[in-house]
């Protein structure tokens, strides 16, 4: 890229050259066409520090550029990492539902108890209705053994008259008589007396059960429209999230485009600064033909000139190109940067809403505050159930054993009153065989039919005894395993319930904090989208430096127009300037270049249709009112929706783009 | 997994801008204004890639790609040329130099890290 600067005219060398040519009437043009070259040369000077100024701009920028996307990029994460906290994204669901399906399954084990309560109050409802039978049956075997007695003093005053062996037989039975009379004072006055404390102990179990249900069924039911609630909210809260998280996506997509435009932007110091070194480079050249002309106007005067016109036309269109291009590199740089913060406060205002920072903030924590109390509700519900279970499960365990043990010894009196019966039968039958003992026949009788009653009464109060016992039984071994279950659940309530109140801590500090940084990176953003577009200021170089240097050649070419019109020289040419084409590196020079060289084919005159008076630098020579005319044509306005494109790309040929190829 | 990258330019703005993209997206990036300060870079450091200017005043691209493939093992060391230029001579030039891609400028940056994705995958 480095090209030396032009050789500088002599002063001498100009002056000769003046004095020759005034007797033929061109010492106007060559004092014109000296004034344009001088006027180049110092154009040149001042392009040569304004690129290094420009590159210095082009620098702060890139500098600025550079912190802005890093606010920027903080900035982002910062929104992605709060919306990945509310929805979730990243931890199979967020801390909030997290701790709502805690608490859901937690109230669901609750609503589990609370109707395994119910059944158990249900079946000692009936154990309470079964003891009253019990107890029922009681009186009626009472009242049914109390002639046992009787019928004892009977037998021995019946046998007295009879044998010895008869006596002992009748004195045997009635002490078999006295001993199941004692054990049945013993069930009776003793054993069936528990019934009635077991009874007591029923109704209490019942009483516990009943409050338990009642709060259970009171903390179940405030709970589940407070998880209804809390869900719905959360639903809400996911969709928004979800709404934000999509808007973030496409924002950081579109902000990215910004940069990436910026980024292109920038780029373009460097090929303004390589186009304007191949005009300079082509300088050199053009006084030469202007040195030529003035050795020989005559001779070398047509060709010279036509070169001179040609190859100044050229260069001022690549420096118009160029000023174009830079004037479009400013602007997409300017709107770039505006975009990015545009972008950012968009995510502001749509992802984040700090607006609303303070109800945001008093949701986070007010939703955290609910559902840890939640939490704690149900863990202390939860230990209340499993202590209440306990309890109830101790006091009915040992009734089921004295039902059993009851059972077992009613059926035993009733089997040995069945064999007193029995017997008392045979020995009556033994004694009518002597006709000795009719009486007996009769006292038999009866105790066969007490005998049979109490049998019969005690059978009963076997099976409902049995039933009592099974019933008791399946009571306490549900309350064991609502116990078991309690203390299992209350164990993983536990441990899952601290871990998800540290989480919903964690979070609500981490959202606050994030929320807080937010709303600081967001003033640093602006504050350094207003550093970044102070520092994007081209205007001078594509405004002033470029048209500078420009002026003079649009001049340089106008005069050497009217020079070659006065002569009676066609405009109409083949191309002088193909040679110039090595000067050009870049396709967009390339194609300015052809524009140029088929202009000159078809005799196009110079660019009229300007509308600028060249700077104070030009001077203007007194009658050339065809160079004061000239104008310096102004850049095209740059398309404000258009994207920078490298100048030499044609649509995209390879999955990079056309101007990127790997061989 | 980040690389280290050497971008040489005369031009400051693109070096900036190479290095702004490549640090963006993790790599690790070394500045050289032409081919003799790459080469004296070169000599301490060892580097995944090289992206370097065509014209540039000292030692230009094209030489500094033949240099650097006549290095021992350098040889597979891919090297993008980053120019305004599109002359298909030229680009042929850089292909027989050794060159591994040829990127005209201005770039862009999702351009530039598909080239580093495809020369790097994964």
């Amino acid at each position: 890229m480095g090209v030396n600067c032009w050789p500088l005219n002599k002063k001498g060398k100009t002056f000769f050259n003046l004095l020759r040519l005034a007797g033929r009437g061109e010492t106007q043009f060559l004092s014109e066409f000296t004034a344009l070259f001088s006027q180049l040369r110092s154009a040149e000077i001042d392009l040569q520090d304004a690129s290094v100024t420009l590159e210095t701009q082009f620098l702060a920028t890139s500098s600025e550029l550079e912190t802005l996307t890093q606010f920027g990029d903080r900035f982002v994460q910062q929104v992605e990492k709060l919306i990945i906290l509310a929805t979730g994204r990243d931890c199979h669901g967020s801390v909030f539902s997290k701790a709502i399906h805690l608490i859901e399954r937690s109230t669901q084990f609750l609503v589990e108890c609370q109707e395994e309560t119910t059944r158990m109050l249900g079946l000692l409802r009936n154990c309470s209705v079964q003891i009253d039978n019990l107890l029922k049956i009681e009186s009626d075997l009472e009242r049914t053994m109390l002639p046992l007695k009787f019928v004892q003093t009977l037998f021995k005053m019946e046998s007295a008259p009879l044998g010895e062996g008869v006596q002992q037989t009748f004195t045997a039975l009635t002490q078999e008589i006295e001993g199941l009379h004692g054990q049945l004072r013993e069930i009776f006055g003793t054993q069936f007396k528990q019934l009635e404390e077991t009874r007591r102990v029923i109704e209490k179990v019942i009483v516990q059960l009943e409050r338990q249900a009642q709060s259970l069924r009171q903390v179940i039911t405030t709970h589940k429209a407070q998880i209804d609630s809390s869900l719905e909210m959360l639903k809400q809260e996911i969709i928004s999230n979800q709404d934000r998280d999509a808007r973030l996506g496409t924002l950081s997509k579109a902000l990215a485009r910004e940069v990436e435009q910026v980024v292109m932007g920038l780029q373009f110091q460097d090929i303004v600064h390589q186009k304007t070194e191949h005009v300079r480079a082509a300088l050199p050249e053009i006084e030469t033909k202007f040195t030529e002309f003035e050795a020989s106007p005559k001779t070398a005067g047509r060709d010279s000139l036509q070169f001179l016109r040609q190859s100044s036309l050229l260069e001022a269109e690549q420096l118009q190109a160029a000023q174009a291009e830079l004037a479009r590199a400013e602007r997409v740089i300017q709107e770039g940067v505006r975009k990015v913060l545009g972008h950012l406060s968009e995510m502001d205002s749509h992802c984040l809403s700090l607006d609303e920072f303070k109800l945001l903030t008093t949701s986070f924590d007010g939703m955290v505050q609910v559902l840890v109390e939640m939490i704690e509700e149900v863990r202390s519900l939860v230990a209340e159930t499993v202590a209440s279970a306990s309890e109830a499960y101790e006091m009915l365990r040992p009734l089921g054993s004295l039902a059993s043990d009851l059972t077992a010894r009613l059926r035993a009196v009733s089997s040995q009153t069945h064999l007193i019966g029995l017997n008392a039968q045979v020995q009556a039958a033994a004694g009518a065989l002597d006709r000795r003992g009719a009486g007996l026949e009769v006292l038999s009788a009866w105790t066969t039919r007490i005998s049979d009653e109490t049998n019969l009464a005690s059978r009963d109060a076997a099976e409902e005894l049995e039933q009592l016992a099974a019933v008791l039984a399946d009571n306490v071994r549900a309350l064991g395993q609502l116990k078991a279950n309690g203390v299992a659940h209350q164990t993983s309530l536990g441990q899952e319930g601290q871990s998800e109140e540290r989480q919903l801590h964690a979070f609500r500090d981490t959202a606050l904090e994030t929320l807080r940084a937010i709303g600081d990176s967001l003033d640093g953003i602006q504050a350094q989208a207003q550093r970044t577009l102070d520092t994007v200021e081209f205007t001078t170089f594509h405004q002033e430096t470029i048209p500078a240097l420009r002026a003079p050649l649009i001049a340089i070419a106008a005069a050497a127009e009217r020079w070659l019109q006065k002569h009676g020289v066609g405009l109409a040419q083949a191309s002088l300037i193909d040679g110039s084409a090595r000067n050009y590196t870049m396709a967009s020079e390339r194609v300015v270049f052809e524009g140029v060289v088929a202009a000159q084919r078809l005799a196009n005159p110079t660019p009229t249709e300007v509308k600028q008076i060249p700077g104070e630098n030009i001077e203007m020579f007194a009658d050339s009112s065809a160079v004061a005319g000239v104008e310096v044509p102004q850049p095209a306005e740059p398309d404000r929706n258009a994207t920078l494109v490298t100048a030499n790309t044609s649509p995209a040929a390879n999955e990079f783009g056309a101007n990127v190829e790997l061989f | 997994m980040g690389k280290t990258v050497l971008t040489v330019d005369d031009a400051s703005t693109i070096r900036k801008m190479v290095s702004f993209t490549l640090k963006a997206a993790g790599h690790e990036v070394l500045e050289a204004q032409d081919g003799t300060v790459a080469l004296s870079v070169l000599q301490s450091r060892s580097v995944d890639l090289v992206i370097t200017d065509v014209h540039m005043p000292n030692m230009n691209g094209l030489e500094l790609t033949r240099r650097l493939r006549a290095l021992p093992g350098f040889g597979r060391t891919p090297i993008i040329l980053l120019t305004t230029e599109s002359d298909p001579t030229k680009k042929a030039e850089g292909r027989a130099a050794g060159a591994t891609g040829w990127i005209v400028k201005p770039f862009g940056q999702e351009q530039l890290l598909a080239v580093m994705a495809k020369l790097f995958p994964g």
